[in-house]
């Protein structure tokens, strides 16, 4: 265990190097209030920094965390193939996959995979 | 504006060649069907390899289990003796501690027996506080585990 | 007593990242029939460390002052590093037992500090790439997991040796090669490599999320991009051919995965977001669904050959 920590150690002692390296041996420039506020096609901005709320990539979350669930319980089933009999495993793994199966198919005729605008 | 001079851009006597529009396809050398026939050979081909494999770790997993099963009645053997062991040290220790007080016999409370309805002969399993009750209890912790480490 | 061999293999893997660099430019310039760098030293080898040196002695300034701005950079570069921990040494099997849910675990982290570098630097440039780049990687890690799921399904374990002792009679890219497709196509997207680059789309948004990030914090991100590439390569070759890692063969099938990933960014042009999300959720997932069934079948069928 003591090895990982020194594994950690380890990176972080080489990220250090490199910052600081790059603090030490960087050129020095005058400080441009220009160089700190963001661009916009090389000029001032015009819009304000905020994105309008897209609904297509929140679906897309959505049905991923739906997904991420059923992907969390299946990472066990593996070891289940080893230690129960098949008659039991062929309903788990069939209902596992037939809801997934059924899920996307739902959502893909509901139009919900449609990407608006 | 004035007229331009000189002569026109016109289309060529007789209209303009036709030009082609459908789609050239791309030359293909593995094509859909074929694939799925590779897709049958390999799987054909390839499932007596996968079940020769399967079946020598099934009997390494098998194998495994008899060993761990085989070696544990002499894990419980050896356990029963250290528990009894302890009990008899028990037994000793409670003899010496109340010699001299008034009206008490050793095994029982106060002369009457510990379980109501059990037989006279019959083993119930020590719980922790019965093995170790004349110990430290600053030692007990490490006491709770001391059968796990080698 | 083991660290050494884990450092010996970090600094070897940053070493591979800076040739990986002068790797990837010389095979892309051949492919546009012109010769790469062949200036420095002896035929361009000294490049990767004269470009290191060339970020090195950049300007280094905060855009804000919040801790977050130089720590999401270190996150990502770190993140990568542990990655390499899954390495399949076989005399050290240090909790082997699980290393392909703890592989799976660090590459969905990978998000966060993408996350964290985009937010920080107030441009609306990257923040579209960061409303790309979640939609697109979290979609992909569905898919991913499914591959790997069908994986375990054929070892039957979380260990990396099994993957050697099933292969010794066949190689698993013969019998499951659409899976080998699928596993390249995916992987490319997880590392937002081109044709699916759509964060750091170099004309549509200024590149992208690493806008704001000059000199060193850049190198981190670059770092950690180039190590994911290599784990990824090493990831393909060891599932698929299942050779162990000090034979040659290793190597050969290894830099032919390697070049395979490199030589398609000069080939193909960049997707379009939707036709991205169409091919994540409406054809692969199906797809993958479907050989998942299938293979599970085959597996009843040979249980009850041998019942």
């Amino acid at each position: 265990m003591s090895m990982y920590f020194m594994f950690m150690t380890f990176i972080m002692l080489i990220s250090y190097i490199i910052y600081n390296l790059n603090k030490y041996l960087s050129m020095n420039k005058k400080i441009n209030l220009e160089k700190k506020i963001p661009f916009e096609c090389g000029f001032n901005p015009i819009s304000k920094f905020n994105l309008p709320f897209s609904m297509p990539f929140f679906l897309i979350s959505l049905l991923f965390l739906i997904f991420d669930i059923e992907i969390t319980m299946l990472i066990p089933m593996i070891m289940y193939l080893k230690y129960l009999n098949f008659l039991i495993m062929i309903i788990i793994i069939f209902l596992f996959l037939y809801m997934m199966l059924t899920t996307l198919i739902m959502e893909w005729m509901l139009g919900y995979l449609h990407w608006m605008f | 504006m004035s007229k331009a001079k000189g002569p026109q851009d016109l289309p060529p006597k007789g209209g303009y060649i036709p030009f082609q529009i459908e789609r050239i396809k791309l030359r293909s050398i593995v094509t859909g069907k074929m694939g799925i026939g590779i897709f049958i050979a390999v799987n054909v081909i390839g499932m007596p390899l996968y079940m020769r494999t399967w079946l020598r770790e099934r009997k390494h997993l098998i194998e495994a289990r008899s060993r761990e099963l085989a070696t544990l009645p002499i894990l419980f053997a050896e356990n029963d003796r250290r528990t009894l062991k302890q009990l008899k040290h028990v037994r000793e220790v409670e003899a010496d501690v109340m010699k001299d007080f008034p009206y008490w016999e050793v095994g029982t409370f106060f002369g009457e027996p510990i379980y109501e309805d059990a037989q006279a002969d019959t083993y119930i399993k020590p719980i922790f506080g019965e093995l170790y009750v004349f110990t430290d209890p600053k030692d007990r912790p490490v006491l709770e585990h001391i059968h796990l480490l080698p | 007593m083991f660290i050494f061999s884990y450092v010996l293999l970090m600094i070897m893997v940053m070493l591979s990242v800076a040739f990986l660099t002068l790797f990837e430019r010389k095979i892309l310039s051949y492919m546009q029939c012109r010769k790469g760098p062949n200036k420095l030293l002896f035929k361009g080898l000294f490049q990767p460390f004269s470009d290191m040196l060339k970020l090195i002695f950049k300007e280094m300034f905060y855009l804000s002052l919040n801790k977050m701005f130089y720590l999401g950079p270190m996150f990502m570069f770190y993140i990568s590093c542990l990655l390499w921990l899954v390495y399949p040494w076989i005399y050290m099997n240090n909790n082997m037992m699980y290393m392909m849910v703890y592989m799976l675990f660090i590459m969905s982290l990978n998000v966060y500090p993408i996350l964290i570098i985009s937010w920080i630097s107030m441009n609306n440039y990257s923040m579209m790439g960061l409303m790309r780049l979640i939609s697109q990687m979290i979609s992909f890690e569905v898919l991913i997991f499914l591959i790997f799921f069908m994986f375990l399904m054929i070892i039957e374990d979380f260990k990396f040796i099994k993957l050697f002792i099933y292969q010794m009679d066949s190689f698993f890219i013969i019998m499951y090669f659409p899976l080998y497709f699928m596993l390249l196509i995916s992987l490319l997207i997880d590392l937002n490599r081109v044709p699916f680059d759509l964060i750091e789309g170099e004309s549509e948004l200024v590149s992208g999320f690493n806008l704001e990030y000059y000199s060193s914090l850049f190198i981190y991100i670059f770092l950690s991009e180039y190590m994911n590439l290599l784990f990824m390569s090493m990831i393909l070759t060891i599932f698929f051919f299942g050779f162990y890692y000090w034979t040659i063969m290793f190597n050969l099938f290894y830099l032919m995965n390697l070049f395979l990933m490199v030589m398609i960014r000069g080939v193909l042009a960049r997707i379009r977001y939707d036709c991205l999300m169409y091919m994540c959720w409406m054809e692969m997932l199906v797809l993958m669904l479907f050989y998942l069934i299938y293979f599970y079948l085959i597996k009843e069928f040979i249980m009850l050959l041998n019942f």
